[in-house]
C-alpha cells in the first residue's frame, strides 16, 4: 500500500493539509457570535467584506475538479476545453448587474437561499420546491466530484491502497472536513479559503514559469501540442482535436460559455458565497477583482499542453495535471501543489453542503414539514444536514463508478439552468406568474434531460433538429449543435411567459421595487 | 455607455469566428489562447469603467 509512496510529497502535503484543518476549527471564534443561529453558521452573520469575499468565492468557484477536468479535456482534445475562459469572462458583467439587486432584497428580507426568494417574490410554495429541490440535486454529485479531484492528487502521491483501504485517505480528509464545518459554519471555508487560493497561485506562478522553461518555450510547447493533435486526428479522422476549434465545435464552444455562465450563480453554494457579502458595494468589487481566478483557470487549462510536451503517461486525461507536477518539480514541491489542490476540494465541497443544508432547512422542511422551528432548531437541522450531504457524496464514491458522478454533474449544470428565469427575471419583474414559472421549470427539466440522453451514454449538447413525439422531425435549419441546458431554458423561458399571460397572479408580492436598489449606490 | 462597456467583452468573448486562428501568434501562443487570456483583464477593466461611470 505505501510501497510507491513518494514520502517526501506525502510529509509535505500532510503538513499543510493538518495545518489548514486546524484553521477550520478555529474559524468558529472568528467573528464571534451565536453559532446556534442559521444565519450566522450558514452565511457568517452577513458580514464578509469584500477581500474575505474574495477569497472565499473564487475558493468556492474554482474548484479542485476544475483544476483536475479543465486542463483534461485541454489534455485530451486541446482548444475546445478553453470554453471555461468565455465562460468565466461573460459571467461577471452579467453578475455586475444582477447580484447586488439579489444581495439588497435578501438582506432586507432576511433570505438566505434562492428559493427564500422566490417564495417571497411570487408566493408559491410549488415554485419554492422546485427550485430547492434542483439546488440540492444538481449539488450532491459537485461535491462527490469534488472528492474525485481528492482522490486524483493522492493517486498521485503514490499511495494503492486494495478493497475499504483504497477510499482510506479520502475518508479521514472528508471526516475531518464533516467536523469543521459542523463546528465553524461558513466560517471555516472562508478561513481555508485565505490558505488555499494563496497556495493555488504559487503553484500556477511556479508552473508557468518552471514548465516553459523546462520545455523550451511556450512556441515548442504549442508545436509539440499541436503535432500530437494532428497525429491522434490521423489515426482517427472522426475525433475532433486540435489548438483552434473544428466549425463542428464553434457552436457547442458558444452555446456551453453561456449555459455554464446562467446556471453557475443559481447553484445554492454560490449564491451563499454571495449572500454572506457585507454590502452590495462589496459584491461589485468582486465582479471586478474575481477575473483574477478566471486568469488563472486559463493558465491552469494549458497546463493540458504542457502535459503533452513533456510526454506525460496516463491512464486516463484526468492524471495529466498531477503527472505534469511531479514530472517538473521536486518532491517536495509536489507534495505542496498537490496540498494546494486537495484544499481546492475542501473550501467548496464545505461551502456547497452549507448551501445545500441552508436550502433543505429553510425551504424543504421548515415550509413543509415543521413550519414553528426555532432559530436553535433551524441551525441544529442545518448542521446535521450537512453532515448527511457529505455522507451521500462519499457514498456515491464509494458504491458508484465515477462515470456516475460526472454524468450527474453534467445533468446538473442542465438543471440549475432551469431556476434561472424564476431568479433572475424575478429580480427585474413580477410579471411572470409562479404557476407558469413552475411549468416552464418543469418541461424545462424534462426537454433538457432527454436530450441529453443519446441512447448509450449522456452528452451535453445536442444538434438542432429533434425527433419530437406526436410532431416529428423538426430541424432549424442552423446547422450547428447547442448546450442543452441553453435550449431546454429557451423553451422554459417561452413557457413560462405564454402561461403568464393567461395565469395571471394572484398571489401577494412582499418584496416592493425600492428593496432592489443597491443602498450604496443609489 | 455603462450597458455598452458590460456588453463589450461578453461580445468579443462570444465571437469565436473573430479568433478562432492560429496566427497571429506572441510568444509562440497561438492566437486563439492568447487573445481570451487578454480578454479576462480587458473585461475586469470595463466592469471597472462601467462603476465608475456609475458613481458619477
Amino acid at each position: 500500500m505505501f510501497d510507491h509512496l513518494n514520502v517526501v510529497a506525502t510529509a509535505v502535503f500532510v503538513l499543510f493539509f493538518g495545518l489548514v484543518s486546524v484553521l477550520g476549527f478555529v474559524a468558529a471564534r472568528w467573528k464571534a457570535a451565536d453559532l446556534d443561529q442559521l444565519h450566522e453558521w450558514g452565511l457568517g452573520g452577513r458580514r464578509f467584506g469584500r477581500w474575505i469575499t474574495w477569497f472565499l468565492l473564487g475558493g468556492d468557484l474554482y474548484t479542485a475538479y476544475t483544476v483536475i477536468a479543465i486542463p483534461a479535456v485541454v489534455f485530451a482534445i486541446g482548444a475546445y476545453g478553453f470554453f471555461a475562459v468565455p465562460y468565466t469572462i461573460i459571467i461577471y458583467p452579467f453578475l455586475y448587474l444582477t447580484l447586488p439587486r439579489l444581495w439588497a432584497v435578501s438582506e432586507k428580507h432576511g433570505y438566505m437561499t434562492a428559493g427564500d426568494f422566490v417564495l417571497g417574490r411570487y408566493g408559491h410554495k410549488g415554485l419554492e420546491l422546485a427550485v430547492a429541490l434542483t439546488g440540492i440535486l444538481a449539488t450532491m454529485p459537485y461535491i462527490a466530484l469534488q472528492l474525485v479531484g481528492l482522490e486524483k492528487v493522492i493517486l498521485a502521491l503514490g499511495f494503492a491502497g486494495q478493497g475499504v483501504m483504497a477510499h482510506a485517505p479520502i475518508t479521514i480528509a472528508f471526516v475531518i472536513l464533516a467536523l469543521f464545518t459542523y463546528k465553524s459554519g461558513l466560517r471555516a471555508p472562508a478561513m481555508i479559503a485565505f490558505v488555499k487560493d494563496s497556495m493555488i497561485y504559487i503553484f500556477i506562478i511556479a508552473a508557468i514559469v518552471v514548465i516553459p522553461y523546462e520545455l523550451g518555450g511556450f512556441g515548442a510547447i504549442f508545436d509539440a501540442a499541436g503535432r500530437a493533435f494532428d497525429a491522434r486526428v490521423a489515426a482517427d479522422p472522426k475525433l475532433a482535436a486540435g489548438l483552434t476549434l473544428k466549425p463542428g465545435q464553434v457552436g457547442p464552444y458558444i452555446t456551453l460559455a453561456v449555459g455554464s455562465a446562467m446556471a453557475l450563480f443559481m447553484y445554492p453554494h454560490a449564491l451563499t458565497g454571495t449572500l454572506s457579502a457585507s454590502s452590495g458595494r462589496a459584491i461589485r468589487f468582486n465582479t471586478m477583482t474575481l477575473p483574477a481566478y478566471s486568469f488563472v483557470l486559463g493558465l491552469i487549462a494549458l497546463l493540458g499542453l504542457m502535459a503533452i510536451a513533456a510526454g506525460v503517461k496516463v491512464e486516463t486525461p484526468q492524471d495529466a495535471v498531477p503527472q505534469l507536477v511531479l514530472w517538473a518539480f521536486p518532491s517536495w514541491f509536489a507534495g505542496f501543489c498537490f496540498a494546494a489542490i486537495a484544499l481546492g476540494a475542501l473550501v467548496p465541497a464545505a461551502v456547497m453542503s452549507i448551501g445545500a443544508a441552508n436550502t433543505f432547512t429553510r425551504n424543504i422542511w421548515k415550509p413543509f414539514i415543521h413550519p414553528e422551528m426555532s432559530l436553535r432548531e433551524e441551525s441544529f437541522l442545518a448542521k446535521l444536514a450537512s453532515l448527511v450531504v457529505k455522507i451521500g457524496a462519499l457514498a456515491v464514491i464509494f458504491f458508484m463508478p465515477t462515470r456516475f458522478a460526472l454524468d450527474l454533474q453534467l445533468l446538473g449544470g442542465v438543471w440549475m439552468v432551469q431556476i434561472f428565469p424564476a431568479v433572475i427575471f424575478g429580480l427585474y419583474t413580477r410579471w411572470f406568474s409562479g404557476w407558469a414559472l413552475l411549468i416552464g421549470w418543469a418541461a424545462g427539466m424534462i426537454v433538457g434531460t432527454s436530450l441529453s440522453w443519446t441512447g448509450t451514454a449522456w452528452a451535453p449538447v445536442h444538434a438542432l433538429k429533434w425527433d419530437i413525439p406526436f410532431v416529428g422531425n423538426v430541424d432549424l435549419g442552423l446547422g450547428f449543435a447547442a448546450y442543452n441546458g441553453l435550449t431546454a431554458v429557451i423553451v422554459n423561458v417561452l413557457l413560462s411567459a405564454g402561461l403568464s399571460l393567461a395565469l395571471r397572479s394572484r398571489a401577494r408580492d412582499e418584496t416592493s421595487p425600492a428593496d432592489y436598489e443597491d443602498r450604496v449606490l443609489a | 455607455m455603462k450597458l455598452i462597456l458590460l456588453l463589450a467583452p461578453c461580445v468579443l468573448a462570444l465571437w469565436v469566428p473573430l479568433y478562432n486562428s492560429i496566427a497571429p501568434a506572441l510568444f509562440g501562443i497561438p492566437f486563439f489562447f492568447w487573445f481570451q487570456l487578454v480578454l479576462i483583464p480587458v473585461s475586469a477593466l470595463a466592469i471597472f469603467a462601467a462603476d465608475r461611470i456609475g458613481n458619477d
